[in-house]
């Protein structure tokens, strides 16, 4: 469906509301249809093409606010749920917080969202791509199984509200992900890459595979290590998942609800001068960029913390106003849910030193590639306690070996105090732009 | 709905599929999310569509729309078609192995339906489990409900005639307390879930739950930071159930094992653990991650995965199945209609033995007792698993001496089931769900309290 449409069928939601008996309503509607191609044991595996659309609608008697939403896009579907919303604001309390819907406002300028090359996509194309990815993968005859997938996707959104605001938008992505697995004498190790992109030509298949590929034969003769206090390199990847957690750290509500670590901290050195992160939404090509958000708020850039100083939190409407603060344009959702704060293309500020550098001037130390266990981190205290996935041992300033088991364990906060040096290569991972970072003394469980 | 579904059949078997199948799903979903004494997020509504798998000449093609038309669902099969063509010749061809003929029809609303209940009283549960937190104690400075629910109807069909309709349901809650007092902050999460009506949820007493996390949350804020590295554990039953999930479930998935994906392929007859160690999948309990039909139309079943430390099965689906010359098992399952089924879990647990919680203890002179957990992760192939804890305490001379904040533990699946020397005689179930290839489905696990020796605990220490 084209964003026209879809803004049609949000204007029509909004009447239906109003009829009803709405003080106020706002409609989101989006279209999206995927090709991908998934790959096993090194072949193609199966392929999909999926479509899917629906819309939702927030209906506000006085200030009590009503959602509900719907796949099915016949008037009288829409009609229904309108009459749904109402009843829901019915059911609810009067909420003295409430701000009330965006104002019409300009969206942010943004490059590079929309591509053609991917939009038109077929699924033959995705299984093309797939081939080249699965020769790419078998680097070397240890290589013994491997998965992973290639697609595209067009995604058309609209959203209005009965202040006037009328946007909509279409972009796409474009993705290839591979996992290899390489055997020798009875020891298995595992290698992984991601890339993705709203423009078809910056994700390239052969790469991903024979990144993964490498790093499976690389992880090959694992030994074991000593538990000890050490240094930690973490990979863009690793970097990543740390910052899943952190960016629940910097969510609005959670500050409101004084359930981060952050709380009351803002203007505060948090984090090591070598740390900076900004969240950009509207960063060249990526996929967390948009004109605007959930909500309608135009896509911006914000500072979140500037060489170790907290600087600013992430807010969409409701919890930006309840904080004192304004909407930085973070509101998520999907046309099934109400709005949530989530980053939308995170950014560390890379520094000075290859990563070569990095990794000769640790004495002792691990080089890590992600982490399993994140989603298990405890976001109010910013604790957590994970293993680190494919690490590796360095010592004397060089990579010695494979590690077989490590956990690594910390408070999230302190972890950003002890970054004490960043590399000047940065990874693109799709919604976000990374480097290579060095956290020092931190205990490694093994 | 049955034509519809018919009509793709037919449409993809026209265009040349050996075998189609499909689902269609209509289905109302709420959600309630309560904090501190307010409803912060209320929402429902209605999530249908379709989803189309076909396979032509050994390959897979899926295709989903929420386009619940004559012409949505025949572009799906054709759409699945067309994607089955795309991928060219493959070097191993899928094939089904056989699956019974099935007209079934199973109802699973329970006596109070969620359809019947009115919303108000599914605010004043979700109300009335904030209130046991915020009530419990000043320290407890914030709190989250979150109830949801689905209901509806799900038909499959397939090509070779098989039809199944379930009506169902399912709810769920989960309770977060977080505490703060002086500049220490814990929390603590709670769950109850059902598959079938509200008086499911009801028996197992969310305000009690509820109550327990808040309890917990400032508990906590006393316990002492946790040691690391390798020593004996003693898990109870909600965090040996995560562990048995994560350790041992996901490299029983026959897609992992054909895929050459799971450290435990070609292992069946072996022996892989203690004598003390039997695991169970079974999706006939009347638990959250119980189906009666999986999503292929195959009756679901109990899989002994491990029985006295050897492994005996895995859970399969049709294609690994037929690849594994063995018998489908009923585990394929789809979060919704949007994507394609895959292998998976329902609801695993580690069969009680003798031992009772003293003996268990008796024997440590230095470790940790792990409770409760907000999950784990695990990479079947270099069978490597990760699993969280959410309050621990410190073992000395066999007994409980402090209380301990919240630690991961982690293991090698290979070596950790060998290392368990002892099982307790109590059992428990937990909910929860697992995320698989992007897809969450329910899932319950459980057991008795286990110990195990030579855990790596990750803790600050």
């Amino acid at each position: 469906m084209r964003p026209e449409e879809l803004l049609e069928l949000c204007e029509k939601a909004i009447e239906a509301a109003l009829k009803l008996g709405a003080s106020e309503a706002e409609a989101i509607a989006t279209w999206d249809r995927a090709v991908g191609v998934e790959i096993e044991k090194l072949q193609i595996k199966s392929s999909r093409t999926c479509v899917d659309a629906g819309l939702g609608i927030r209906a506000v008697l006085g200030r009590r606010v009503g959602f509900s939403f719907t796949s099915h896009l016949a008037p009288e579907s829409i009609r229904k749920t309108a009459e749904t919303a109402v009843e829901i604001a019915k059911a609810k309390p009067e909420d003295p917080l409430w701000p009330g819907f965006a104002e019409p406002a300009e969206p942010a300028r943004v490059q590079g969202v929309y591509d053609p090359k991917a939009a038109e996509a077929t699924i033959e194309d995705a299984a093309e791509l797939a081939r080249e990815m699965i020769e790419a993968m078998k680097v070397d005859r240890r290589v013994k199984a491997g998965s992973g997938g290639v697609g595209f996707s067009s995604l058309a959104s609209a959203i209005a509200n009965s202040r006037g605001l009328a946007l909509s938008a279409q972009g796409t992505s474009a993705y290839a992900s591979a996992y290899a697995i390489a055997e020798e004498a009875g020891e298995s190790s595992a290698g992984f890459e991601y890339e993705s992109s709203r423009q078809a030509s910056d994700v390239s298949p052969l790469r991903v595979g024979e990144a993964a590929g490498k790093m499976a034969i690389e992880n090959l003769g694992k030994k074991s290590v000593e538990t000890a206090t050490m240094d930690v390199v973490l990979h863009p990847f690793a970097l990543a998942s740390l910052l899943s957690i952190l960016a629940e750290e910097l969510s609005g509500e959670n500050l409101y609800k004084k359930r981060t670590p952050l709380a009351g901290r803002l203007g505060e050195q948090v984090a090591s001068k070598e740390f900076t992160l900004v969240d950009d939404g509207t960063l060249e090509k990526a996929l967390g960029t948009w004109p605007f958000d959930a909500e309608g708020t135009p896509s911006r850039t914000t500072t979140l913390i500037d060489r170790g100083v907290l600087k600013s939190f992430l807010y969409d409407r409701y919890w930006g106003k309840a904080c004192g603060a304004e909407s930085t344009g973070n509101a998520l959702r999907g046309y099934e849910s109400e709005p949530r704060i989530a980053p939308r293309n995170l950014i560390v500020k890379p520094g000075s030193k290859p990563l070569s550098e990095l990794i000769s001037e640790v004495d002792e130390g691990i080089l890590v590639v992600g982490f399993l266990g994140a989603h298990t981190a405890n976001i109010p205290s910013g604790e957590f306690s994970v293993v680190a996935y494919l690490p590796a041992y360095i010592r004397r300033g060089e990579v010695k070996h494979p590690v077989k088991q490590a956990m690594v364990s910390g408070n999230i906060l302190e972890f950003i105090a002890k970054v004490d040096a960043v590399s000047k290569e940065v990874k693109n991972l799709g919604r976000a732009l990374l480097p290579y970072a060095r956290v020092s003394g931190v205990r490694v469980s093994a | 709905m049955e034509d519809l579904a018919q009509l793709a059949l037919e449409e993809a078997k026209r265009l040349g599929a050996s075998y189609a199948d499909i689902r269609i799903e209509l289905y109302q979903r709420c959600r309630i999310e309560v904090s501190k004494g307010k409803i912060e997020r209320l929402s429902c509504g209605s999530d249908a569509g379709a989803g189309v798998r076909a396979l032509v000449k050994g390959r897979w093609g899926f295709s989903s729309t929420t386009e619940l038309t004559r012409e949505g669902v025949k572009r799906a099969a054709e759409e699945a078609v067309r994607s089955a063509l795309a991928m060219g010749e493959p070097r191993e061809p899928a094939q089904l192995a056989e699956a019974k003929l099935l007209k079934a029809r199973v109802v699973k609303l329970g006596a109070k339906r969620l359809e019947d209940t009115p919303l108000e009283e599914k605010l004043s549960i979700t109300l009335e489990s904030d209130k046991a937190m915020t009530g419990y104690s000043p320290k407890v400075k914030s709190t989250t409900v979150l109830y949801t629910e689905a209901y509806g109807r799900k038909i499959f069909a397939n090509s070779e005639g098989t039809l199944v309709e379930t009506t169902g349901s399912r709810c769920y809650l989960s309770h977060m307390a977080v505490a703060r007092e002086g500049g220490r902050i814990q929390s603590y999460r709670t769950r109850a879930a059902a598959y079938g009506g509200l008086e499911k949820l009801l028996e197992q007493r969310p305000a009690e739950k509820a109550r327990e996390a808040a309890e917990k949350a400032c508990m906590l804020l006393e316990a002492e930071s946790p040691p690391s590295g390798k020593m004996t554990v003693i898990a109870d039953p909600e965090h040996i159930g995560v562990f048995v999930h994560e350790a041992v479930g996901h490299a029983c998935e026959a897609d992992a094992v054909v895929a050459g994906e799971s450290c435990l392929a070609g292992k069946i007859g072996e022996k892989i653990g203690s004598d003390l160690v039997t695991i169970v999948d079974d999706s006939t309990l009347d638990w959250w991650g119980s189906e009666e039909y999986d999503d292929e139309g195959v009756k679901t079943a109990r899989r002994m995965l491990v029985e006295d430390g050897v492994l005996k099965a895995y859970m399969l689906n049709r294609e690994s199945a037929f690849k594994l010359k063995m018998e489908p098992n009923g585990s394929a399952r789809a979060m919704s209609f949007r994507y394609p089924p895959i292998v998976r879990m329902s609801n695993t647990y580690i069969q009680p033995r003798d031992y009772r919680f003293e003996e268990l203890l008796e024997d440590v002179s230095y470790g940790v007792y792990v409770k409760g957990s907000r999950g784990g992760q695990v990479d079947s192939a270099i069978g490597y698993f990760q699993f969280n804890a959410q309050e621990a305490w410190l073992i000395e001379k066999g007994e409980l001496r402090k209380l301990l904040t919240d630690v991961s533990l982690s293991g090698l699946i290979l070596e950790t089931l060998k290392h368990i020397d002892a099982v307790g005689r109590d059992m428990e179930f937990s909910v929860g769900f697992c995320g698989k290839a992007g897809q969450y489905v329910p899932t319950g696990d459980g057991g008795p309290h286990v110990r195990i020796r030579e855990a790596v605990v990750g803790g600050r220490r």
